[in-house]
């Protein structure tokens, strides 16, 4: 009974959900971003009664309507591939997503839908706590609602306060507070989030330059980039701090993710962290005894140091993962891949025979097979895996995106550091070069965002739940033609979305926040 | 007090500019997704083919899991006897 699933029919689905992904992810952080900013803003204006601010805090509003407008719903379409791309997935994970999903739907979408009409509707009308109140819960429904998404997407990567029932076949949900508060949630809601305030912040800053260069609307440019570079600055350190403590989670439950990242591929003690590299092409195999770098410069021990906190700790490379045998931080050992595909076979052998005794109605048979089962469990997915080489993600990919993401964190620091610096001590508004710079850095703050979810996302595979469900299980035996169709069909779709977006935006950006009253 | 609420939310439609548009998108936007999409592109997998087979939806799903491995059950699997104390 080998049912063969093409892996045309996995890569196209896995691109299709990609391209969904991303094209989200190009409005959510905006949103997320914008209204903190507008937030402060208009929180300045509740505290001075400064028309100025209000008049500045209408003008980015409207920017976010705009951006929220063409972003909304685009998350659907991930749920409806779902259901006919990743059928098999989404019934082991129904149980487990079904509250966060829901409490995102009812609780942060509802709040954010009924405020986000108060806070357009509202100026003049109700009253300006009131106001003010609403544009914060609206901000605070968008950021609600990342949070349940992400509590989902951490599950992916370390599934917790659940058990596994082979009898529905779902995984049944055991501890709602280990699943909606475990670190890696945690860690991934606020470097996700911070993601999003920096880009917010690269965004005003890069529009308001934009005026500047044109010579235009002066003081509000100048009030937006105050509080665009003090937010941004702070939102890229905490970015940075929770970047770290990420990678610290990593290694803990991502292990193989942490080497993909790094090309680590001989692991050991006082590992260094490659800071400049370049891979070496020639490398098709973690095993094929070829050098992985062409080059590299490497910070000593800091790798260790980041992933275990002490410098000489030991982190393991892909080979060492794939062998096993090193001593684990609990004193145990490691198991190698084959040990841990031959597990999941036995777990996957222990759920045929359960479910055979359950239908037989032999009750001492199915208990000794649901033991075996739960035994094994750890390792379902590992019985998946045809070739071991399938759990090593791609190594170019992972290497190069987190190396961008970080480089790009690191630049918009010392960019909101340069900001904050040059408008204390001179006169920004005759720097055509930050102008032209800031206006650059819009779309890098988009690559940046798009990198860390290439690194999250890829660096997991070859397993949609680590070490539970691979892809090649996860997904739905239908037609690989039918899937290339909808890809095309959503491409199509989503970049006629974008660009309608885009062309809205700019209209509006070059009319100025003096139509933002109408 | 519903009926102020009400009244502010038609005078707010009613006031709007750029807003009509947006609106307009997002109609268009909703109506290609359910209306033609889910409907014609994405049908529920599991209903439908478990509904086809004649078995429950659990059933299906068991049947996918199993039929997935990459050699026959039973056939290389040795009982694990390695220390029970190992783990990833």
């Amino acid at each position: 009974m080998i049912e063969s699933i093409p892996t045309a029919l996995i890569d196209w689905s896995r691109a299709q959900f990609a391209m969904t992904a991303m094209y989200h992810w190009i409005f959510v952080p905006l949103t997320l971003g914008l209204a903190m900013i507008m937030g402060i803003m208009e929180t300045v204006y509740y505290k001075t009664g400064d028309e100025k601010w209000k008049h500045t805090a209408r003008f980015w509003m409207k920017l976010f309507g705009i951006n929220f407008a063409i972003g909304v719903a685009t998350g659907i379409i991930l749920e409806f591939q779902f259901g006919t791309n990743w059928s098999n997935y989404s019934w082991l994970v129904g149980d487990i997503f079904g509250a966060p999903l829901a409490i995102e739907g009812i609780l942060a979408f509802f709040m954010e839908a009924t405020f986000i009409a108060v806070m357009f509707f509202g100026w003049g009308k109700v009253s300006k706590g009131f106001h003010l109140a609403s544009t914060w819960l609206t901000g605070l429904g968008a950021t609600i609602s990342a949070w349940w998404i992400l509590v989902a997407n951490a599950w992916m990567q370390h599934p917790v306060g659940m058990t596994f029932n082979p009898d529905t076949m779902r995984n049944e949900m055991t501890d709602f507070l280990a699943v909606a508060t475990s670190p890696t949630a945690v860690v991934k809601f606020f470097h996700t989030v911070m993601s999003g305030w920096v880009l917010g912040a690269l965004f005003v800053a890069g529009v308001s330059c934009y005026f500047l260069l044109k010579k235009r609307e002066m003081q509000f440019a100048l009030r937006s980039m105050k509080v665009a570079a003090g937010f941004g600055l702070a939102a890229s350190l905490i970015a940075a701090f929770t970047g770290d403590t990420s990678g610290y989670d990593i290694a803990k439950h991502q292990p193989m993710k942490l080497a993909a990242v790094e090309g680590l591929y001989e692991g050991g003690n006082g590992v260094g962290l490659t800071a400049v590299g370049m891979l070496n092409p020639q490398k098709e195999s973690y095993d094929d005894g070829k050098e992985p770098f062409i080059f590299k410069i490497d910070l000593p021990k800091m790798l260790s140091f980041l992933a275990t906190r002490e410098a000489d700790g030991y982190v393991p490379g892909i080979n060492n993962l794939m062998k096993g045998g090193y001593t684990l931080p609990d004193g145990t050992t490691a198991l190698s891949a084959d040990e841990k595909i031959q597990r999941g076979k036995i777990a996957i052998t222990a759920l045929a025979d359960y479910r055979k005794a359950v239908k037989e109605k032999d009750s001492a048979s199915a208990e000794m097979h649901r033991k075996t089962l739960e035994e094994n469990m750890p390792y379902f997915g590992y019985g998946y895996i045809k070739d071991k080489s399938e759990l090593v993600p791609n190594v170019p990919l992972n290497f190069y995106a987190f190396r961008i993401m970080v480089m790009l964190g690191g630049l918009f620091i010392v960019y909101f550091i340069a900001v904050i610096f040059l408008m204390w001590k001179k006169d920004i508004t005759r720097m055509k070069w930050l102008h032209i710079a800031s206006l650059a850095l819009i779309p890098l703050g988009y690559i940046a965002g798009q990198a860390g979810w290439i690194v999250a996302e890829v660096g997991r595979q070859p397993w949609t739940i680590q070490d539970m469900l691979p892809v090649s299980a996860a997904i739905s035996g239908i037609e690989t033609s039918s899937v290339r169709t909808t890809f095309f069909i959503f491409l199509v779709i989503f970049t006629v979305m974008l660009a309608a977006g885009a062309t809205i935006m700019c209209k509006e950006i070059r009319k100025g926040p003096e139509s933002s009253e109408q | 007090m519903i009926k102020k609420i009400i009244q502010f939310y038609i005078e707010g439609f009613r006031q709007m500019r750029l807003g009509k548009v947006l609106w307009a998108i997002i109609g268009i936007k909703l109506f290609v997704m359910f209306a033609i999409l889910k409907l014609f592109f994405f049908p529920d997998t599991i209903k439908n083919e478990s509904r086809n087979q004649g078995i429950d939806k659990s059933e299906y799903v068991a049947n996918e899991f199993l039929e997935r491995v990459p050699v026959q059950l039973n056939d290389t699997i040795q009982p694990y006897s390695n220390n029970k104390q190992t783990k990833i």
